[in-house]
């Protein structure tokens, strides 16, 4: 039995950060999308992983805490394209909060029960996400007005430097391929954007601005679904680097791109393509040999996508509404699951069991309820247990009303819930939901058992022989003296030979910067692609001005 | 007696809808029950964590929901609504299609031939003029899937989703949605098809499969922000042709 207490600045820290976390909630789901889908039970599912999250995240993370930090998680993240991304780390805090607020609302639990793991989850987000978003140096894209850059210069000049420019050829494989991997990415997905992410945008000055796309989890992987249905898609993580002329770019907390003009395709001027995961040491080249490989790159693997989609419709038009319900919140549920990759301590079947505290709920989160439970917490925010005190305006709908003119009536004093301070000097309550830890967890899959194996740069592995490579996984990046060195650093230190150093790691693989180490300006970019027989990005970017005139 | 410490909060708000309000008063009720069961010498802090489930059992679950659908069904008249076509093949008892009983908008002051109107998702060259099919089943997707999606045709979807038209949705000319905004999924997914879609379409009258229709695609697309208050661009029509 654990006797963690809470002081009063841990508690006035914890409230800070639970309340942002809502209001940054609150402002995004007012305009989530699909609330119900024809092919997937998407409420019941987003309803009730919720409580899975609630009872199994804690002391899941917690195994995966024990061999690595948070921290470490954070730049190991940063440092690939896994399924560890803005949007999964955003769930696996919310995730298990909304599961605290079902559960409140439900008469099941009070603010204060369980805090130890409250203040776990909540400290381990936010340690994780200040890793990953070292070099913007905020935890919510929001709080940078949606842009949401990662990639430090190192990975950035790569990027920029190799990056094809888009011939008419280039630019429409490039653009079908987004089409359809994110048309596939929602269907593996179970209609969600979880394997979805992107980065940026970054500027190239003018009127070009850089950012990522990252489709995951697309080949045989955790999902269960994709053995023998996404075979042949030979990556399972791809990351297109995408250079686009006068396009504005907003990136949110859930890693999705939004573009002015919303057609931005016949923008796009620059594209690259890598695969990568947590046991590649940085983005590996994909197609990258030369402009008309990385087209012909994209038009195989969208043929290869498009057939793996047909196929996997059929695979989940076959399935029973209780089988897409565990499917989608295994989905979600997964948000967590690549710390506990990282770790080399996976367990397939610890992530596909639901709990049967969660199968209590089976019957009452219906269709219609979950909806309506969905909106009562995340959209309108009403019911019994949802008011503060009278006087309480909640900053996003207070917002909404005065940005429309104070039109109709104040929004109610709804919010959501925080800890109570008299914790400080009243203990009776909870530490942990499991006291026992994983051990009294109960529960079953009723989905086809997993039989393919998992796929990775490096190859398709089996349980066993992912977590021995993860455990044995290091890179120098992560390690003293490059570890320490950040943007900050650098500034002033470019010069040391350890900046060199970890820089030339960086650059191993480019075609076009390796070994040029860390003095590189985005000047000598333009110059070494020219003297490569590449258009430098300011060229193309004058080109295109003199064309639209 | 025991009693729960969140039956009586000082502050509260209604529920938005009677489900929910039966649902939360239905729970409520089974957890107090069980406090009563357990006795007043067992502490709150002993059950919460119980993976015995005291204060809600499964049983207890299925109670509760027996309890409210049949409240529901009294007060409300009718079936839960469902958004998923596999709740209703499995449930009929329980279920029926939300989309299926899609009330039409109540506007009076439609202009002459004009049928409906959406937000555009982004704006195309010109409009587009072509032929409805309503493609609401699964098994349909199935079966254009096999023969593929005539030329011309705009498709009339009720599913802000991007997975129910998967495999066909960039063989469409237009899609009309009647449902989401321009941050759904199926905006996200036909803009980078470039597919023309309006989202959210209020409908004067339902469309048919077969009828002529020319969409407005080429209006400016609606503003994001609109959402959170800001301007809000002309919507996009919908207009008969021929008949």
């Amino acid at each position: 039995m654990s006797e963690w207490r809470i002081d009063e600045e841990q508690l006035l820290q914890l409230n800070a950060r639970l309340q942002r976390t809502d209001d940054v909630l609150i402002h995004n789901c007012l305009t989530r999308t699909a609330q119900e889908s024809k092919l997937f039970p998407i409420m019941p599912y987003l309803m009730m992983c919720f409580f899975d999250a609630y009872y199994r995240f804690p002391d899941l993370l917690r195994t995966a805490t024990a061999r690595i930090t948070p921290e470490e998680i954070g730049h190991r993240a940063r440092e690939s394209g896994c399924n560890l991304s803005k949007l999964t780390m955003w769930g696996t805090l919310n995730f298990y909060l909304n599961g605290r607020t079902s559960l409140i609302k439900a008469g099941l639990l009070r603010p204060e029960d369980n805090l130890e793991d409250l203040w776990f989850m909540v400290d381990y987000h936010h340690r994780v996400m200040r890793a990953y978003q070292r070099a913007s140096a905020q935890v919510w894209t929001l709080d940078s007005w949606d842009i949401a850059q990662s990639h430090e210069e190192r990975t950035l000049q790569v990027f920029e430097a190799d990056a094809f420019e888009a011939d008419d050829s280039l630019r429409s494989a490039a653009t079908r391929f987004v089409a359809a991997a994110t048309q596939y990415n929602f269907l593996v997905h179970c209609e969600s954007r979880v394997g979805l992410q992107a980065s940026g945008p970054y500027s190239l000055g003018d009127q070009l601005l850089m950012h990522t796309r990252d489709f995951l989890n697309m080949s045989e992987c955790d999902f269960s679904w994709l053995d023998g249905v996404g075979t042949d898609v030979p990556y399972n993580n791809l990351t297109m680097v995408l250079i686009t002329n006068r396009v504005g770019i907003e990136i949110t907390d859930w890693g999705t791109p939004y573009t002015s003009p919303e057609n931005y395709q016949e923008r796009i001027v620059g594209v690259g393509l890598y695969s990568s995961d947590y046991l590649t040491d940085g983005y590996v080249p994909v197609g990258m040999d030369s402009q008309t490989d990385l087209a012909d790159t994209l038009r195989a693997l969208t043929d290869q996508i498009r057939r793996a989609t047909r196929r996997l419709y059929g695979r989940f038009a076959e399935m029973s509404f209780d089988q897409m319900v565990e499917a989608g919140i295994y989905v979600y549920f997964q948000a967590a699951a690549d710390a506990v990759h990282m770790a080399g301590e996976y367990s397939q079947i610890e992530w596909e069991t639901i709990d049967d505290r969660t199968r209590r709920f089976w019957p009452i989160y219906n269709e219609e309820y979950s909806l309506d439970a969905y909106i009562a917490n995340f959209g309108v925010v009403d019911g019994m247990q949802s008011s503060d005190s009278e006087y309480y305006l909640h900053p996003v709908s207070y917002g909404v009303w005065r940005r429309g003119g104070g039109a109709g009536p104040l929004p109610g004093p709804a919010r959501g819930f925080t800890v109570p301070a008299h914790v400080l000097a009243d203990h009776g309550y909870t530490q942990r939901v499991n006291a026992d830890g994983l051990d009294s967890v109960a529960g079953y899959s009723s989905l086809p058992p997993k039989s393919g194996g998992y796929t990775f740069t490096c190859g398709r592995l089996d349980e066993d022989e992912m977590n021995e490579r993860a455990r044995a996984f290091t890179t120098p990046v992560l390690e003293e003296p490059w570890r320490g060195l950040d943007h900050a650093s650098i500034k002033y230190r470019w010069r040391d030979p350890e900046v060199e150093g970890l820089y030339r790691h960086s650059q191993r693989r480019s075609r076009l910067v390796q070994g040029r180490g860390s003095s590189l300006r985005r000047t000598d970019l333009e110059r070494i692609r020219d003297e490569a027989g590449e258009a430098p990005w300011s060229r193309i970017a004058a080109g295109a001005a003199e064309a639209s005139r | 007696m025991p009693e729960n410490p969140l039956a009586e909060p000082k502050w509260t708000l209604p529920e938005s809808t009677e489900l929910a309000r039966l649902t939360r008063e239905a729970m409520f009720a089974a957890v107090q029950v069980n406090l009563e069961r357990l006795g007043p010498e067992k502490r709150w802090a002993e059950l919460v964590n119980d993976p015995a489930m005291p204060l809600l059992s499964a049983e207890d679950g299925k109670r509760v929901a027996q309890l409210v659908f049949a409240q529901f069904q009294e007060i409300e008249g009718r079936k839960l609504y469902a958004g998923c076509e596999i709740a209703v093949k499995e449930r009929p008892d329980l279920y029926v299609l939300r989309s299926a009983v899609q009330e039409l908008e109540p506007r009076t002051d439609w202009p002459e031939g004009v049928l409906g109107d959406g937000d555009n998702v982004f704006q195309a060259s010109e409009d587009v003029e072509g032929t409805v099919m309503v493609v609401r089943e699964v098994s349909q997707v199935d079966q254009l899937m096999r023969e593929g999606v005539p030329d011309e045709t705009i498709a009339v979807i009720d599913d802000a989703g991007g997975t129910m038209t998967a495999p066909i949705l960039e063989e469409f000319t237009g899609v009309v949605c009647l449902a989401g905004t321009v941050r759904s999924h199926l905006a996200i997914i036909s803009r980078e098809m470039g597919v023309p879609v309006l989202m959210g379409v209020r409908l004067r009258r339902n469309l048919e499969t077969g009828e002529r229709v020319r969409v407005q695609y080429s209006v400016e697309g609606q503003n994001v922000d609109a959402y959170f208050g800001d301007e809000i661009k002309p919507r996009a029509e919908i207009v008969g042709v021929g008949s």
